[in-house]
C-alpha cells in the first residue's frame, strides 16, 4: 500500500525537526522548573547555529563545531545569569534583549563561513542520531527531573523560591546549572539542525522560530519531559506533512498562506486548547511561572 | 549546672536599608537541654536575630558560635549542618510536594542521605512518637495552618536538629493545638535537645521556658531565670516607661444602637484555590454603627471570604446584598462606589503599590470612591495630594515624603496609611483582615480605635481577626468562622471559653 | 582569607541616579558594540567610524526619520503594555498588518489618506486585542501568541504579493499612487503627535493608575476596583492602534509599495521598538528619545552594509546597549562591597 508506506516515511521524516524543537524545548523546561522562563531560547538556538557552522566549516570537525556552538549559547546563558539571578533585572527584558543579540550576532558568525557546505550527517545517520538524543534526553530528564533528589531541588525552586531556600537550596548554584544544561541542549539542537536538517549549509534565518516554538512545547508538554517530547514530536510531524499540505487540501489560494503558518497557527490553537483541559483537569504548572 | 552553651551569638548587629537597626549588639548563649523564651513585642527583633542564627540573613557584624567555634553561615543550608533549624511563623514548605517529599527534600540539603520511602518512614515515626498527626503522604497545599506548623517541626527533627527556632508557633494556633505545641518543646528539651521560643505571650513562656529572654527595639533587655520572673516584671522589660503611661486593655465600650442592614450575605458557597470549598454556606449581616467581628483558627475560609465580599474571587452560591443592591454578581468598583472599603491582609502589594508614592497609592485606593480624586476619567494629582497629605497628618503618618514609594516606610506607618485612606473615604462599609497583624502595641491600639469610631460615624465594619483579643475589644458581636462556616454567634457580653471553643471544635465535613 | 564581592541593594531613597547609570551603561555598550564589529568584514576600525560619522555629524541625524518614525511607534505602545506587564512583542506583526490594510485602501480600493490610517490602526487594535483575549481568556501566554501572530501575517503578505497583488510578476505589488503619499517629515510629526498624546492619557487619566498598579501589584489594583481585563484590552488596544498606525504611514511615507519580507528579518521595526520601550525604562514620552537612538544605530548599520556587514549586526548593537543600560540602571539600586571571608 501506498498510503502506508507515505506514513512510515513521514513518521521517519518527523524525527528530525521533532528532535531539534525537543532538545531545545527539554532545555527551556529545565530552566522552567527552576522557576525562570528564558525567553532567549530563540536568539540561543541562533547563535548557535551560526558559531557551530562557522567552526564546522573552518575546521572540518562537527564535534568542534558543535563546541563552538555550545561555547555561543553558555555565553548567554552567563549572560542571562548574571543580569537576572545576580543583578535582578526583568527576566522578560534580558530574554528578549538575548533573543535580538543571540540572531544578530547568529547571523555575522554564520557568514564567517563564507556560505560554503561544512561537514553533515548523512540522512539515515542523522535520523539515528536525532531519535537517540530525543529519546535518551527525554528518559534521562524524566529520571532527573521526577525521580531524583536533585530533581526535587529543582523542582522547589520552580514552586516556592522562598521555601526552597529556607530549607538551603543554593538557589543561584541550581538555576546556574539548569541555565548550563540549557545551553548544552541547545548546543546540540542547533548542532542537529545544522549537520542533520540543512546539510552542513547555513542560511541566515533558516532556524527562524524554532525557538519560540520549542517555548510553546513546553506548555504544551505541561512542563513534563515526556509530555514535551510527545508534542515536539507531533510538531515534527506536522513540518514533514507541511510540505504536502497544498497537494492535500482541495485547491483555492488561501491554503498557500496556511502552509507557511500552519505551525504558528497549530501551536497558537494547541496552547489554547491545553489551556482549557488543564483548567477543567485542574492541573497546575509549576507555581512560580503561572499567571492567571 | 549548666556546661558550655551549644550556640552563643556576640554582639549580633543588624541594620536594614533605610537605618531601621533590627538588631543592637545581641548577645545571647543557648544550652542544650532547655526551653529559652524570647520575649519582646511586634517589632523587637525577635524574628532578626533567629533568622540570624538560621542563616536566612546576614549579621552586618558581630559573631555566632556553636560549640565554641565560631561559624558564618551564608545560607540556611549552613545553620542546618550545624544542627540549627528554624521553624518559621509562615510555615515555608512546598506546596505542591507531599509532607514526606518536602522532609526528604530537606534531609538531603542537610546532608542526609535517605530516599522517600525513608522519608515517609520517618515522617510516621517522629508525628507517632510525638502526637503531631501528620499524615506524610498528604499535599502541603491541603493542610490547616496548625498541620503545616507540625509539618515544619517533623522537617526539622527529621532532619535531627538540635536547635530548635520557634518563630511564634503558636501565632496561627487554637489554644489545645498551642498547648500540645508548648508540651513538645519541653519534651524536646528533656531529650536534650534547645528549643528557642518566640513569642509576645507572656503565659507562653512562664508556663514552658526554663530561662526567658526580653528583647525591646533591636536590643536584649536581659534574660532571667523563669522561676525568678514574674508577669510585671517580664512587662516592664518588654514595654519599659511606656507600660505605665498605657493600659494594657481598654475598658469596654458601651454603643448606641445600631441601624439599618449595610450588607447582607446569605448561604454563601466559596471556592478556594485548589477548587476546595472554602466558605460553605455563610450567612452574615452587619447594620450600620455596628462592629462585626469574625474569630477563627487562620485558613478557615475568612480569607476566601474576604475575597468574596471585596469581590474579587467568584461566588459559587448565595447573595451578596450591599447598601440595599445585589452586588453577587459585580465587581470591586461596583462596590467601591456604593462605599466599600477594604484594608487587606497585607500591606505591599495587597493594599499597596510598594514601588509607588504615596499620592500615586491615594489615586489607587480612591479609584472607585465617589470621593475620589477623579473628575471623570481625569485624575485631580493635587486632589490625590491633598489626601494624602491629610492622611499622613491626622494619622501621624511617618514618611520620607508624600513622593516617596511606599515601601521605604516602616510597616506600621504604612497600616496607619492604609488605614487613614479607607477611613476617609467616609465607607458606607469598612472591611478589614488582621488589621493590627505585625504592629506594636500602640500602633495596634490606634488602628483599634479608629475602627471603632468609623463604627460611631455610623458605618458598619467587619473585622476579620485571628487575634481574638483584638475582636473582644471591637467588636459588638462576634461570629466564629471554623472550616468554612460559622458556627457560633456571640452578643456581649463575650463568654470567651465558647468562643475559644468554637474556633477548634470538630466542625462536620460538607 | 577571601574577597566577595556582594551587592547590597540600598533604601529608597539613597539610591544612585538612574540616568547616570544608563548613560555609563550605554558608553560600556557602544564600546562592546564596537568590538564586536571586529567579527565583520567592517572590523573595529570601519565599526567605530562608522558610528563616529552618524552620531558625529548632526546633518545625518535627520536621515534617520523614517526609522525612527517606524521604530517610536511601535515603541511608545510597547512600553504602555509592558506597564501593565503585559509581554507582548506583536508590534511587528501589527506593524505590517497595518501596511497591508492600508495598501489595500489607498492602492486597490482607492480610499482617501485618512480611512487608509485609520484602518491601519484598526488592525493594529484588532491584532492587539485578539493577543489579549487569547491570554485573558484562554491563558495563552502573550509573548508566545503575539509572536507567532507576527510570522502568519508576514506570510499573509508574503501570500499576497506574491499573488493576488503582485505587479509585473516580481513579489512586490505596484507603487501607491503619488496622491496617496506623505512625506517623512509629516509622518514622523503624526507619530510623534500621537505619542504626546499616549503619555498625555497616561499621565493624566485614569488610564495611567489602571495601567501602573495592575502591572505592579494586580492584586491592589482589582481590589480597589481597577479592572484588570479592562486594562490589559486597554493596553494592548492602544499599543495596536499605535503600531498599525505607524506602519500605515511607514507605508505611506517610506515603503509606498508592499515588498515581500522573510520571517526572520521581517520589517524590523517592530522588533526594534521592544528594545526602545525596555531602553527608554517603559516612559512612554522617553521612547521618542531611545527610538531615535536606535534609529541613528540601525542608520550606521545600513551604512556598514556596503562593506558586507550583515544588517543584523544593527540588531546585535541595539541589544547590546539594551542589556548594557538596563543592566547599569539597575545597579544604580545597589552599593558594591567587598566582604572579607575566613575558611
Amino acid at each position: 500500500m501506498v498510503a502506508s508506506l507515505d506514513l512510515a516515511a513521514l513518521l521517519g521524516q518527523a524525527v528530525i525537526p521533532a528532535a531539534v524543537l525537543g532538545l531545545a524545548a527539554l532545555g527551556e523546561l529545565l530552566v522552567e522548573r527552576s522557576g525562570r522562563i528564558n525567553l532567549g531560547l530563540e536568539g540561543m538556538l541562533h547563535i548557535s547555529y551560526g558559531a557551530a557552522a562557522a567552526v564546522s566549516i573552518a575546521t572540518g570537525s562537527m564535534a568542534v563545531g558543535f563546541l563552538a556552538g555550545l561555547a555561543a549559547a553558555l555565553l548567554l546563558a552567563a549572560i542571562y545569569f548574571f543580569t537576572v539571578e545576580v543583578l535582578g533585572v526583568n527576566q522578560a527584558v534580558i530574554g528578549l534583549s538575548l533573543v535580538f543579540l543571540g540572531s544578530g550576532v547568529g547571523v555575522i558568525l554564520g557568514n564567517l563561513g563564507g556560505g560554503a557546505a561544512g561537514p553533515a550527517l548523512g540522512i539515515t545517520t542523522a535520523r539515528v542520531v536525532a531519535a537517540v538524543l530525543l529519546v535518551a534526553t527525554t528518559l534521562g530528564l524524566y529520571l532527573f527531573l521526577q525521580r531524583s533528589w536533585v530533581g526535587y531541588v529543582v523542582r522547589s525552586l520552580g514552586e516556592n523560591e522562598k521555601a526552597a531556600s529556607m530549607m538551603g537550596v543554593d538557589v543561584r548554584i541550581v538555576r546556574a546549572a539548569m541555565l548550563a544544561l540549557q545551553a548544552v541542549l541547545v548546543a546540540a539542537a542547533a548542532s542537529l539542525f545544522l549537520y542533520g536538517y540543512t546539510s552542513g549549509r547555513w542560511t541566515a534565518g533558516r532556524i527562524t522560530g524554532q525557538g519560540w516554538l520549542a517555548l510553546g512545547m513546553v506548555i504544551l508538554g505541561f512542563w513534563h519531559p515526556l509530555g514535551v517530547a510527545i508534542a515536539s514530536y507531533l510538531l515534527g510531524l506536522l513540518y514533514s506533512v507541511q510540505s504536502l499540505l497544498p497537494s492535500l487540501l482541495p485547491p483555492g489560494a488561501v491554503y498557500a498562506v496556511l502552509v507557511d503558518a500552519a505551525p504558528y497557527i497549530a501551536v497558537i490553537a494547541a496552547m489554547a486548547i491545553a489551556s482549557i483541559i488543564y483548567r477543567k483537569t485542574g492541573h497546575r504548572p509549576p507555581a512560580s511561572i503561572w499567571q492567571a | 549546672m549548666r556546661q558550655a552553651p551549644i550556640v552563643e551569638a556576640e554582639c549580633v548587629t543588624k541594620v536594614y536599608p533605610g537605618g531601621v537597626v533590627a538588631n543592637d549588639c545581641v548577645s545571647l548563649a543557648i544550652y542544650s537541654g532547655e526551653v529559652l523564651g524570647l520575649l519582646g513585642e511586634n517589632g523587637a527583633g525577635k524574628t532578626t536575630f533567629v533568622s540570624i542564627l538560621a542563616g536566612v540573613l546576614e549579621p552586618d557584624s558581630g559573631v555566632i558560635r556553636v560549640k565554641g567555634r565560631p561559624v558564618r553561615f551564608r545560607l540556611p543550608r549552613d545553620a542546618l549542618r550545624n544542627g540549627i533549624a528554624l521553624v518559621p511563623q509562615n510555615p515555608m514548605l512546598v506546596d505542591a510536594f507531599t509532607v514526606a517529599e518536602n522532609v526528604m527534600l530537606a534531609a538531603r540539603l542537610a546532608g542526609l542521605r535517605i530516599g522517600l520511602g525513608e522519608a515517609r518512614e520517618r515522617v510516621r515515626e517522629l508525628s507517632e512518637r510525638y502526637g503531631l498527626l501528620v499524615d506524610p503522604d498528604a499535599r502541603v497545599w491541603g493542610l490547616s495552618m496548625g498541620e503545616r506548623q507540625r509539618a515544619e517541626i517533623v522537617k526539622a527533627l527529621a532532619v535531627d536538629a538540635s536547635v530548635l527556632l520557634l518563630d511564634e508557633p503558636t501565632a496561627h494556633l487554637s489554644p489545645p493545638e498551642a498547648e500540645a505545641l508548648l508540651r513538645l518543646s519541653r519534651r524536646l528539651a528533656s531529650e536534650g535537645r534547645s528549643v528557642v521560643l518566640i513569642t509576645h505571650r507572656l503565659r507562653e513562656v512562664l508556663g514552658v521556658a526554663d530561662r526567658i529572654a526580653v528583647m525591646r527595639s533591636g536590643r536584649l533587655v536581659g534574660v532571667v531565670e523563669a522561676s525568678e520572673a514574674s508577669r510585671e516584671k517580664l512587662l516592664e522589660m518588654m514595654f519599659g516607661e511606656r507600660l505605665a503611661k498605657q493600659p494594657l486593655s481598654e475598658p469596654r465600650r458601651s454603643r448606641a444602637a445600631a441601624g439599618g442592614v449595610v450588607l447582607e450575605v446569605k448561604g454563601l458557597w466559596v471556592l478556594g484555590d485548589h477548587g476546595e470549598w472554602s466558605v460553605k454556606g455563610v450567612d452574615l449581616s452587619i447594620r450600620a454603627g455596628e462592629v462585626v467581628g469574625i474569630a477563627g483558627v487562620a485558613g478557615n475560609g475568612q480569607r476566601e471570604l474576604l475575597e468574596a465580599l471585596v469581590g474579587i474571587r467568584r461566588v459559587a452560591r448565595g447573595t451578596i446584598r450591599f447598601a440595599g443592591i445585589d452586588v453577587t454578581g459585580k465587581g470591586p468598583g461596583a462596590r467601591g462606589r456604593l462605599g466599600m472599603a477594604v484594608v487587606p491582609e497585607q500591606r505591599l502589594g495587597w493594599a499597596l503599590v510598594p514601588s509607588k508614592d504615596l499620592v500615586f497609592n491615594v489615586a489607587l485606593g480612591f479609584y472607585s470612591s465617589p470621593r475620589g480624586p477623579y473628575r471623570g476619567v481625569v485624575v485631580d494629582w493635587g486632589g490625590a495630594r491633598r489626601i494624602a497629605e491629610k492622611i499622613v497628618e491626622t494619622m501621624k503618618v511617618k514618611t520620607p515624603g508624600l513622593d516617596a514609594p511606599v515601601e521605604a516606610m516602616s510597616g506600621g506607618n504604612m497600616q496607619r496609611f492604609i488605614v487613614g485612606r479607607e477611613v476617609l473615604k467616609k465607607p458606607r462599609l469598612l472591611l478589614a483582615m488582621n488589621p493590627t497583624s505585625g504592629l506594636d502595641y500602640a500602633a495596634a491600639k490606634a488602628v483599634d480605635k479608629i475602627l471603632v469610631d468609623v463604627a460611631s460615624a455610623g458605618a458598619a465594619v467587619l473585622v476579620i481577626s485571628e487575634d481574638l483579643e483584638e475582636l473582644l475589644n471591637v467588636a459588638d458581636r462576634i461570629l466564629v468562622m471554623n472550616k468554612g462556616r460559622i458556627v457560633y454567634e456571640a452578643e456581649r457580653p463575650f463568654d470567651v471559653e465558647k468562643i475559644a471553643a468554637a474556633m477548634v471544635e470538630e466542625v462536620e465535613g460538607t | 582569607m577571601k574577597l566577595r564581592v556582594k551587592l547590597v541593594e540600598r533604601a529608597p531613597t539613597e539610591r544612585g541616579n538612574p540616568l547616570l547609570y544608563g548613560l555609563a551603561g550605554l558608553a560600556v555598550g557602544i564600546v562592546v558594540s564596537v568590538l564586536l564589529g571586529g567579527l565583520t568584514p567592517a572590523g573595529v576600525g570601519g565599526t567605530a567610524s562608522a558610528l563616529m560619522t552618524v552620531f558625529g555629524e548632526p546633518s545625518r541625524w535627520l536621515s534617520a526619520l523614517p526609522y525612527f518614525t517606524a521604530i517610536a511607534a511601535s515603541a511608545a505602545g510597547l512600553a504602555l503594555a509592558y506597564r501593565a506587564g503585559f509581554i507582548t512583542i506583536g508590534a511587528e506583526g501589527q506593524m505590517v498588518a497595518g501596511m497591508i490594510v492600508a495598501y489595500w485602501l489607498l492602492g486597490r480600493v482607492g480610499a482617501g489618506l485618512a480611512a487608509g490610517l485609520f484602518a491601519a490602526a484598526l488592525a493594529g487594535v484588532l491584532l492587539g486585542a485578539l493577543v489579549a483575549a487569547l491570554r485573558l481568556y484562554l491563558l495563552v501566554n502573550e509573548t508566545l501568541a503575539s509572536l507567532m501572530l507576527n510570522y502568519v501575517v508576514v506570510s499573509v503578505l508574503n501570500y499576497l504579493v506574491g499573488g493576488p497583488w503582485s505587479a509585473g510578476g516580481f513579489t512586490r505589488t505596484a507603487p501607491l499612487p503619488p496622491d496617496r503619499t506623505l512625506g517623512v517629515a509629516t509622518a514622523a510629526t503624526i507619530v510623534l503627535a500621537t505619542v504626546l498624546l499616549v503619555e498625555a492619557a497616561y499621565r493624566f487619566t485614569r488610564l495611567g493608575v489602571a495601567v501602573d498598579s495592575v502591572g505592579l501589584s494586580r492584586r491592589a489594583a482589582e481590589t480597589y476596583g481597577v479592572g484588570f481585563h479592562k486594562t490589559i484590552m486597554a493596553a494592548a488596544a492602544i499599543g495596536g492602534a499605535l503600531a498599525g498606525l505607524g506602519g500605515g504611514l511607514y507605508l505611506v511615507a517610506v515603503q509606498q509599495q508592499l515588498t515581500s519580507l522573510n520571517t526572520f528579518q521581517s520589517l524590523g521595526y517592530g522588533y526594534m521598538g521592544i528594545l526602545a520601550a525596555w531602553l527608554a525604562g517603559n516612559v512612554i514620552a522617553a521612547t521618542l528619545a531611545s527610538s531615535w537612538l536606535l534609529g541613528l544605530l540601525y542608520l550606521a548599520s545600513t551604512s556598514l552594509q556596503i562593506s558586507r556587514v550583515p544588517w543584523s549586526f544593527a540588531l546585535a548593537v541595539q541589544a547590546i546597549i539594551v542589556v548594557f543600560v538596563v543592566s547599569a540602571v539597575t545597579l544604580s539600586r545597589y552599593r558594591i562591597v567587598l566582604v572579607r571571608e575566613s575558611q
